[in-house]
């Protein structure tokens, strides 16, 4: 089993919450490095442009101004040959979402924010299972 | 132009339009019968020339009698030719004065030289009728008018008929006009004020629609906020932890627990905005299996408590929404924990009666039960017995459940007395209908 994430790379549009989540993130000693986007169309061109190392997961926020969660998706996909596993973040837990989630095969899985320490861990445990 | 000044405008020209109508009907109907008046006073006078030689006959029969009548006889012929030089003038005067029948200027000359004819007759009976010779000349002067009238009435009938029937076509093309005015204002007036209503029935439906969102839209925009102040305050109880007052931490802890109140209820509310917009899916559901999956979501609780099921006899399948089935379920089994009765471990019966066409589940507890004063207005929105500190919740679960019940058609009710614990009681329909 992985013992830790190398990178990670968490979308969302709320600054609060990436604070949040990055000091869970340093706290949990369970990920050597981060990355976050308040904005996924930057995150899309850090992407393309294909500077740093391919992240270990996407941790991505569903609902965002301007190109939500699904939408990146779908321009991720596009743009990479190799799309990393991706867990939806999301303060909802409609049905509909998680129907939709099925949908998308890079969709690893859908967690409720906030990322917490037995979190992180479930989806080390995930990674590593596959 | 407004649009009720509109509808008006199109409304009075409809209405116009049908007097007018009536008003060219009624108008001609009446000249009509001034038409059969002339008709009828024609055929009056052919009757008088015969009855006046028929009296010149007979007065000649007297006379040679040397018959007693004779004045009498005298008489009706005096009268009959003042009638018939009356009716020829008034014939005239109607004729030639008031245009009416539209006569041709023939036909009324023809007419007026009858008069000449009458001025004969006249003279012909003051002068004294003698003669065989006489009497015949006379008969075949008679004749002659006869003969002549029978031209001017069948001139008048002609002219009378000719006008009927240019009066049924106009009226046709009136009505005709009328119809198409009136088709046309109802497809651009009426059809669009109709429009226009139902436009705004629409609307309305749309705004209400707008309303019940709000709550919704309103619950999920706090969402978000809800969570950092949960999540910084939950931070700042671990930085700050040894490093404040005892006073200051409480304050802390004061503003996450209500941060967390605030989030409970947020949730509540999207779920049951959520209830109420979601159209049910009926389909077979186990109730067996269901409350199993409902035990081990509330695992822990069960364990805490040491509580114990007794589940009896339930049918394999029914047909419910299951997804808001097992809310309700879970709802009442978590209610059945929470509310124990503080001096014994929790035992829940689970059975199922049926009637004809519905379906019923009791849901049995000992817990500390609910006195029968305080059950009305269980099920309502907000109504909670307990203070949160010892009970929490938001007293909305109960009103879920029946919004959910009432969704199926069916019904939630409750049996208990204080210290004795609770009974809750759903009941749907076997045939679930949507």
């Amino acid at each position: 089993m992985k013992e830790k994430f190398k990178y990670l790379i968490l979308i969302d549009d709320d600054l609060m919450v990436n604070t949040f989540h990055e000091v869970v993130l340093s706290k949990s000693d369970l990920c050597e490095g981060y990355q976050f986007f308040e904005d996924p169309k930057k995150a899309l061109r850090f992407f393309k442009d294909g500077q740093g190392q391919s992240p270990d997961a996407i941790f991505l926020d569903v609902n965002m101004p301007g190109m939500n969660g699904w939408e990146f998706i779908v321009a991720l996909t596009q743009d990479q040959k190799q799309v990393p596993p991706i867990f939806m973040l999301t303060t909802s837990t409609y049905e509909a979402d998680k129907r939709k989630a099925a949908k998308f095969q890079e969709v690893k899985g859908f967690l409720q924010k906030p990322l917490t320490l037995p979190t992180l861990k479930g989806v080390l445990e995930d990674l590593s299972a596959d | 132009m407004s649009r009720r000044s509109v509808y008006f405008v199109a409304a009075a020209i409809a209405i116009c339009l049908i007097i007018f109508n009536q008003s060219f009907i009624q108008y001609w109907l009446y000249q009509k019968r001034a038409d059969s008046e002339l008709i009828n006073v024609g055929g009056r006078q052919r009757m008088l020339s015969q009855r006046l030689l028929a009296n010149v006959y007979a007065l000649q029969i007297a006379s040679s009698n040397t018959e007693s009548n004779q004045d009498k006889i005298h008489q009706l012929i005096t009268t009959d030719l003042a009638d018939w030089e009356k009716a020829h003038q008034y014939l005239l005067d109607k004729l030639g004065n008031t245009g009416v029948f539209n006569w041709d200027k023939n036909s009324f000359e023809q007419l007026k030289a009858l008069g000449a004819d009458i001025e004969i007759t006249k003279n012909k009976v003051a002068t004294g009728i003698s003669s065989a010779e006489e009497l015949k000349a006379f008969k075949i002067h008679q004749d002659a008018y006869l003969k002549k009238m029978n031209e001017v009435v069948k001139q008048l009938e002609e002219t009378s008929d000719s006008k009927l029937l240019l009066i049924i076509i106009v009226e046709l093309l009136f009505a005709l006009l009328s119809l198409i005015v009136i088709y046309y204002e109802i497809n651009y007036v009426f059809k669009r004020i109709n429009k226009d209503l139902s436009d705004q029935n629409i609307a309305l439906k749309e705004s209400n629609k707008v309303l019940e969102q709000y709550a919704f839209v309103a619950a999920h925009n706090f969402r978000s906020p809800v969570q950092n102040i949960i999540n910084f305050t939950g931070l700042l109880t671990d930085t700050t932890a040894g490093k404040i007052s005892e006073a200051d931490a409480t304050y802390l802890s004061y503003i996450n627990s209500s941060a967390n109140r605030m989030k409970q209820t947020t949730e509540e509310l999207l779920q049951l905005a959520y209830i109420q917009q979601q159209e049910l899916k009926i389909a077979a559901c186990d109730m067996t299996s269901l409350i199993k999956h409902v035990q081990a979501d509330l695992a822990n609780r069960i364990n805490e408590t040491k509580a114990e099921f007794n589940i009896n006899a339930l049918p394999k399948v029914i047909q419910c929404d299951k997804h808001l089935m097992q809310f309700v379920v879970q709802h009442l089994l978590t209610n059945s924990l929470l509310y124990k009765h503080p001096d014994r471990a929790p035992v829940i019966d689970i059975s199922y009666r049926e009637t004809n066409d519905m379906h019923h589940f009791s849901f049995k507890d000992n817990g500390i039960g609910i006195d029968p004063n305080d059950q009305e207005g269980i099920f309502e929105m907000f109504k909670k017995l307990h203070n949160d500190s010892v009970y929490p919740g938001n007293g909305m679960g109960l009103a879920f459940c029946q919004t959910i019940m009432k969704k199926h058609k069916g019904s939630i009710s409750i049996k208990s007395e204080l210290e004795k614990g609770a009974e809750f009681i759903i009941s749907l329909p076997k045939k679930t209908t949507v």
